[in-house]
């Protein structure tokens, strides 16, 4: 049962690829999300199966990879409570985001290719499965490229947009950098284990925990150096300093991807490697301080960068950097748990977040600047009530799922116990601490400001075609949504339809998203609310999720000190920080909105830094990639491929004529010139018997 | 009938063989060259019976007849070569055939 579940995307993949362009929207869109659909229910049995067996990992082998001295490689799957609970988030979100697809991919102009776009949806839910659920290195690694590619082909769905395309080849060689670090992380292990060679995780924890010296031991420099490498993979796939940079250009490719590949699943397979191998982890306390700090900094770094963007998913693709950010210093302070926990409500939220983003992209026909939006809580009103949903999460308002998980970061990056003993070990924690609560309040600040522009105000879109102020086409769709006749099969054709009676209408006006992308949302907005219950706080209740994956952390165990009265006030503190930032953005951008102009006149250096992404990626133009290519072109291929390589093709080619004319002067074609030779031979051989006898 | 001992023989067939050679290696006229090659296969032929009487085992002597029969096969094709050579270029010189010069 348990290989089904990774089988069925791959099932539902290869018939929309078979059936190909046969497949119109609704039939491509419903094989695929029939097939996640079933394997989420399947991903729930074994949930429940793992929840029942108290923990204990269900394991199904299919058959052996590779047999090579006393290494054994299975393709084999397990689920245990950390690739179970991933499993649910993947196919259960995943199907949501099925079911919104069909909705959203109507675009006439995708008719032709929007069976690709399910084939690689459901191929990446596949390879995603594969990465959480293989019980071994090398098929998680499997996963780990497989979601690499899928990403890639989904940036740059719409290829003909030569923009698009290079952001799908940025992602992948970007990803790559990344996945270099990890395979030599991995070959380092390896080579550590030398004749206890395994690739099985669980085998690999019992190895490690029962002789920590076979990796040089705790805090050692082999062990440290590991697992530096594992978080170079990581940096990769979940957008960390330094190789953040793919994912906001990712945004390219369509919204449901975003949501799915780029906030909700793939990015947080660099935090579910590390939760993975936490008995690897804790050994390496300074590996752990390094995670840590970069992503309090990658956080902090992501934040002050969406505080400016003008594009909503721009602002949301930081936020997710950002967010990725706490994950990371939630595991490198060792608390994965916490940091789990985040990836789980992030997923919920973030997937909300962005789902929401698409249906006002698809209501505004694909306009995504925030400044042409504005005003459009009157024309979309579940949309708006399940965006304030998804911003109350993210910025932590007590009682939604994001302030449960982002709370616990804080708390235990400010009591942590891992880095006593290391240089800076005791002023550290409280240093992230500090830089982590900023973030929140700016993460706090770049959400509102998103929420005020988008929703409040009045609507700035609709290009000069001011006579629609007039509200009766908005009323008129929006009446129009509760009685929702027409579904998701007319097409591209709703937008007029919905105003029919209106002939300013004109699909200018905004109007509320069909029951297909609204129902998913609903359910995310469920998730988002009421997430936070599966990991109350210590102080409020069961702290269920982390029960549940104690036995994961089995050898990765971290006590951290109990009792600190400093624990309320922090939060509080928080907490009113967070209300001030959204006071502050609120009066920035609904009470006096010529106020921010006037700030970033003020701090232009600032401003144009921040809007500009402190120009990273022109830094690394210049840094790297300019003199990555002039040496590419003026030594490798100048010298290396003009000179040397085809050098010695064309030189073993003019050898061989060389030799052969040489060779042909002997052949003089009379018959007593051989004859010769074979006398002379033969006379040689006699003389030398002769002599040797 | 007092035997003349194997050294005798084997001399004499090592003279034939290397007047055989001397000729396929310095004649130019093709039949002559020819010929040599006949007798160098006569000198083995020679030299196969003697040591068969030396060592008193027939086999020797079996190959021998083998030698003369393949030797006729062989002077048989190689006359009709040499008269289809002479038909087509009217000339038997080995010196004026080397067509197949690299």
């Amino acid at each position: 049962m348990l290989a089904l579940i990774p089988a069925l995307p791959l099932l539902g993949a290869i018939v929309n690829a078979l059936l190909n362009r046969r497949a119109s929207r609704v039939v491509a869109g419903s094989i695929a999300s029939a097939a996640v659909g079933a394997s989420a229910i399947l991903s729930f049995l074994v949930f429940f199966q793992v929840l029942d067996g108290h923990g204990a990992p269900v394991t199904q082998t299919l058959w052996t990879w590779m047999h090579v001295g006393n290494l054994n490689v299975d393709i084999a799957f397990m689920a245990d409570p950390l690739s179970a609970t991933m499993m649910c988030i993947i196919t259960g979100i995943g199907f949501l985001i099925h079911v919104y697809s069909v909705g959203y991919m109507d675009d006439p102009e995708d008719a032709r290719s929007v069976w690709r776009f399910f084939t690689y949806l459901n191929l990446f839910v596949f390879a995603m499965l594969l990465l959480v659920m293989g019980d071994s290195f090398p098929l998680m690694f499997v996963g780990w490229e497989g979601v690499g590619l899928c990403s890639y082909l989904l940036i740059g769905f719409w290829f003909t947009n030569t923009d698009y395309a290079s952001a799908g080849k940025k992602a992948f060689i970007t990803n790559r950098v990344g996945d270099f670090s990890f395979l030599i992380g991995l070959f380092w292990l390896f080579w550590a284990l030398g004749d206890k060679a395994t690739m099985n995780f669980h085998e690999l924890g019992e190895v490690i925990a029962a002789n920590p010296g076979i990796v040089g031991g705790a805090g050692g420099l082999a062990v440290t150096a590991i697992c530096l490498l594992f978080f170079g993979g990581a940096t990769g796939k979940s957008a960390q300093i330094p190789l953040f940079v793919w994912l906001p250009d990712a945004m390219a490719g369509p919204t449901p991807v975003s949501a799915l590949i780029h906030a909700a699943t793939m990015v947080t397979s660099g935090i579910y490697m590390i939760c993975r191998l936490n008995f690897l982890f804790v050994l390496a306390p300074v590996a752990l301080a390094t995670i840590a700090t970069i992503g309090a900094l990658t956080a902090f770094f992501a934040a002050t960068i969406a505080i400016t963007q003008n594009d909503i998913k721009k602002v949301l693709a930081y936020s997710t950097v950002s967010q990725l950010g706490f994950m990371f210093l939630g595991v490198g302070v060792g608390a994965f748990t916490a940091g789990f926990f985040h990836v789980m409500t992030h997923a919920f939220f973030k997937a909300l977040l962005f789902l929401g983003s698409g249906s006002i992209i698809h209501a505004l026909h694909h306009e995504q600047d925030m400044r042409k939006m504005g005003g459009l809580s009157k024309y979309m009103k579940v949309t708006f009530a399940i965006f304030v949903i998804g911003w109350l999460s993210i910025i932590g308002f007590p009682g939604f799922s994001g302030f449960f998980s982002k709370d616990e970061i804080l708390w235990l990056t400010f009591i942590t116990p891992v880095f006593e003993g290391l240089p800076l070990g005791s002023v550290m924690p409280k240093v992230l601490w500090a830089i982590a609560v900023t973030t929140a309040l700016l993460t706090a600040f770049y959400m509102s400001r998103l929420m005020f522009m988008t929703f409040w105000g009045s609507y700035r879109g609709g290009h000069g075609h001011d006579a629609h102020g007039h509200a009766a086409p908005a009323h008129g769709a929006h009446g129009h949504d509760d009685g929702h006749g027409h579904g998701h099969d007319s097409a591209h054709g709703h937008a007029p339809a919905a105003h029919g009676h209106d002939a300013h209408g004109h699909g200018h006006a905004p109007h509320e998203s069909p029951l297909v992308l609204v129902g998913p949302l609903l359910v995310l907005a469920v998730l988002s609310t009421f997430g936070g219950l599966l990991n109350l706080p210590h102080w409020a209740g069961p702290s269920w999720l982390h029960h549940f994956l104690e036995p994961v952390f089995e050898h990765g165990h971290i006590a951290f000190p109990e009792g600190n009265p400093l624990e309320f006030p922090l939060m509080g503190l928080t907490l009113l920080g967070v209300a001030a930032s959204v006071g502050l953005a609120y009066y920035l951008y609904v009470v006096a909105p010529n106020k921010p102009a006037e700030i970033a006149a003020r701090l232009r250096p600032l401003y144009t830094g921040s809007l500009n992404k402190w120009f990273v990626d022109e830094i690394y133009e210049r840094v790297i990639l300019t003199p990555l290519v002039l040496f590419s072109r003026g030594v490798l291929w100048a010298v290396v491929d003009s000179q040397i390589i085809d050098g010695a093709v064309n030189g073993a080619a003019s050898a061989a004529t060389g030799l052969g004319r040489l060779h042909g002067k002997l052949v003089s074609g009379r018959v007593q010139a051989y004859a010769i030779s074979i006398a002379a031979g033969a006379a040689v051989i006699v003389t030398v018997y002769a002599l040797g006898a | 009938m007092e035997s003349v001992g194997l050294f005798p023989v084997l001399a004499v067939s090592a003279v034939l063989f290397a007047t055989g050679v001397g000729g396929v290696l310095t004649r130019k006229n093709a039949l002559i060259v020819f010929m040599s090659v006949e007798l160098m296969l006569n000198a083995v032929n020679l030299s196969f019976v003697a040591f068969s009487r030396h060592s008193g085992m027939v086999d020797g002597q079996v190959f021998a007849l083998f030698v003369m029969a393949v030797a006729a096969a062989e002077a048989a094709v190689g006359l009709a070569l040499v008269i289809l050579l002479f038909r087509n270029r009217v000339t038997v010189s080995l010196d004026d055939l080397d067509l197949m010069k690299g």
